[in-house]
């Protein structure tokens, strides 16, 4: 699995000598990086030009904001410095100093006004009953990669409007944006730097989403789940994200599966999987993941249990449910231990299985990635995880950088 | 003691257990958190905090004893502490793998549920599962902190455990099955086998035994040398008794049922976590709040577990 993301190469090989910008991804309203920067704003008004010397963790985003009082006018600084700003304006090097243009404030009003506003409160242009999926997803993910700036879209509007779609809506609308390549964009527009409680933003440069379902037999352990996640992988600086916290119904999950359920089955995690008494069967539990759980992002999915004895918990599909499914958790409401999401969700960012060992070669078993079996999960410490691990996971496919797609 | 408006489970409550004697219940949460409550106000009062050396996970089993002590045992520590008032008394290791449930004789002995780790390894590999160390379940009784008595149970974690009022019925739910023994010769009585898994078990006047499983309750005595199917329902997630009333709760609704004819007189929607008896009534935890009904099975409280 390749370890790098759609829109800019991994953070650790830019450390040292350059900062990459995502400078057109949008900030959510609400935000501490907003609040900071519109506070800025205020002495910035009408500069008269000048240079900066471009520092790590300086992103074009930032400087517009500290210079304009609005992010959304970073490309001219881009377009000030060809030589010094790279890949359309996803890189630049850290020791150079930039051109920063004096503020025309009539042109800027009118660019402000055309992108919706630059206080973060964009009017509504959208109807989001009859929105154009694909259409807002591309925007969305355009945003996130920085091929668009301006930006239309209520974003507190759209995920109020997804909070009040049925599960099947829901469900059809993320496969929509699944299909189309647009999901992580979506996601990354949508809900990068996240206020979600669980998460302590103060600690945290890269976010995790992840889609949470729970099957309507499964015990109600998603924000406990979550919030131990948080717990072990918030001072590595990784924030695990509820993109959502849903039940599916007995009525959705027999809707997807194309057959009647009893309150007390289990995912039968089988290999052959032949199905009976109500339970899962492999091909039935198939179904259900292919209807609810994304492609090109986690979800997490909480069973009553599994037909298997003692299995706490599964990761990467590919090995239970056939193929194209490796980035679904699930996990037993019932027996499944505290830190047993964490270590799930491991699995798919690191892309790789059990660790017993640790890096001077002992055994460990407070490691989070250790094998269940002899995992001690009581410890108290939540430093659990090794520095490659943790820089294999900021790599990931299923994670991205705040630091680097916010202003 | 006044109830404390800073007191709620951020969490979903897993158990439950009342001491009529002391005016007390106590909750406890997927995340260890464990509240008493005031029976009379109907509000938690104070906060059980871990002792230092213990880490909580979800709690599986409170417990009450006549004496006023409080066991509580919570996932994958093997332990089950022991409280008198608010002051943390002793922690029992009871296993060395996990306890999932306890129960108080009326003669002080201590019955806890839960697995010893064995010894040889798992024979699952799964490269991606987190799979269960394997562990020998059984029931262990305990008397002064000394085990006293030790039975063997079905492979399945144990569910619940039920000591009969006059002490010598001991009863417990693993898996699909509950076991009855003698309590004061060890004696297995009866072996009665659910349809799914036993969500509940209780001892009622005399020598009935009502468990409840997913698919079907069944009542047994004298004797429990045949269980007779009483009802069959919707499978409970959690069930509960009280005089004159069945209390099942599903995965949407609580359903109040009275005895003898099983009529069903009252349905609360939400889903049941945990069931007690309380007084002349009866508490259900559901995900984000408590009810309370009283002793003619109606709903007479209801209060949020969460923040105010």
């Amino acid at each position: 699995m390749s370890k790098s993301h759609d829109n800019a190469t991994s953070a650790d090989t830019v450390a040292d000598t350059s900062t990459e910008t995502n400078q057109g991804n949008v900030q959510p309203r609400g935000n501490a990086f907003a609040k900071d920067a519109l506070a800025d704003s205020g002495g910035q008004s009408g500069f008269a030009g000048g240079t900066h010397l471009i520092q790590q963790g300086d992103t074009l985003w930032a400087l517009s904001s500290r210079y304009y009082g609005n992010g959304r006018l970073w490309p001219r600084i881009r377009d000030a410095n060809p030589d010094k700003v790279h890949r359309g304006g996803d890189l630049i090097y850290t020791g150079d100093t930039l051109t920063i243009p004096a503020q025309s404030t009539e042109a800027d009003s009118d660019q402000d006004e055309e992108s919706g506003g630059g206080d973060g409160t964009a009017a509504v242009c959208i109807d989001f009953s009859t929105m154009d999926v694909a259409a807002l997803a591309k925007h969305m993910k355009d945003l996130a990669t920085g091929a668009e700036t301006s930006d239309p879209v209520n974003r507190d509007g759209l995920i109020q409007h997804l909070g009040t779609l049925s599960n099947d809506d829901y469900a059809t609308l993320v496969r929509q944006l699944d299909a189309s390549g647009n999901l992580f964009g979506f996601l990354q527009a949508t809900l990068s730097g996240t206020t979600d409680v669980e998460v302590d933003n103060a600690l945290i440069d890269t976010e995790v989403p992840v889609f949470c379902w729970r099957m309507w037999n499964a015990d109600d352990r998603i924000d406990a789940d979550v919030k131990r996640a948080n717990e072990i992988y918030n001072h590595e600086g990784i924030g695990i994200i509820k993109v959502s916290k849903r039940t599916i119904s007995k009525a959705d999950a027999e809707t997807a599966m194309g057959t009647t359920l009893s309150d007390s089955y289990k995912a039968d995690v089988s290999t052959e999987g032949t199905g009976s008494d109500h339970n899962f069967s492999n091909d039935g539990f198939e179904k259900l993941i292919k209807n609810f759980i994304p492609t090109s992002v986690i979800g997490g999915l909480w069973v009553k249990d599994f037909t298997r004895a003692g299995l706490f918990g599964i990761a990467g599909a590919e090995f239970y449910f056939k193929d194209n499914y490796p980035k679904i958790a699930a996990m037993s409401g019932a027996t499944a231990r505290d830190d047993t999401f964490a270590h799930e969700i491991g699995h798919i960012l690191m892309d790789a299985g059990h660790r017993n060992t640790d890096t001077a070669g002992t055994d460990d078993p407070e490691a989070l990635m250790h094998r269940g079996s002899g995992r001690n999960t009581t410890a108290h410490s939540d430093d659990r995880l090794t520095d490659t691990e943790v820089t294999a996971i900021k790599a990931s496919l299923f994670s991205w950088s705040i630091n680097q797609c916010q202003p | 003691m006044k109830a404390q408006q800073t007191l709620f489970h951020e969490h979903t409550v897993t158990a439950l257990a009342s001491s009529d004697a002391l005016d007390r219940a106590a909750t406890g949460d997927m995340r260890g958190r464990v509240l008493i409550w005031s029976l009379s106000e109907f509000a938690p009062v104070t906060e059980l905090v871990a002792p230092e050396d213990v880490t909580r996970s979800r709690v599986r089993s409170l417990a009450w004893s006549s004496a006023g002590e409080l066991a509580v045992a919570t996932d994958w520590t093997g332990a089950v502490e022991v409280w008198t008032g608010e002051a943390h008394t002793r922690t029992l290791q009871a296993y060395t793998g996990q306890a999932t449930a306890v129960a108080w004789g009326g003669d002080g002995r201590l019955v806890t549920g839960g697995g010893d780790s064995a010894e040889e390894a798992s024979a699952i590999e799964d490269p991606l599962g987190d799979q269960a160390p394997p562990l020998v379940p059984s029931i262990k009784v305990w008397r002064d902190d000394v085990m006293v008595q030790q039975f063997s149970v079905p492979q399945g974690m144990v569910q619940d455990l039920a000591v009969s009022e006059d002490n010598r019925w001991i009863a417990a739910a693993a898996g699909q099955t509950v076991v009855i023994w003698r309590a004061d010769t060890g004696t297995e009585l009866a072996r009665l086998e659910g349809v799914g898994d036993v969500t509940g078990l209780e001892f009622q006047s005399g020598d009935l035994l009502v468990m409840g499983s997913q698919g079907v309750q069944r009542a047994s005595g004298p004797d429990f040398a045949a269980g007779s199917v009483f009802s069959t329902m919707r499978a409970p997630a959690a069930a509960g008794l009280m005089a004159g009333f069945v209390i099942l709760g599903d995965y949407e609704m609580v359903r109040v049922y009275q005895l003898p004819g099983l009529n069903s007189v009252a349905e609360h929607p939400g889903r049941a976590y945990a069931m007690a008896a309380v007084g002349d009534g009866l508490w259900i935890a559901l995900a984000d709040e408590l009810l309370g009904l009283n002793a003619q099975g109606e709903l007479s409280a209801r209060r949020s577990l969460r923040a105010p």
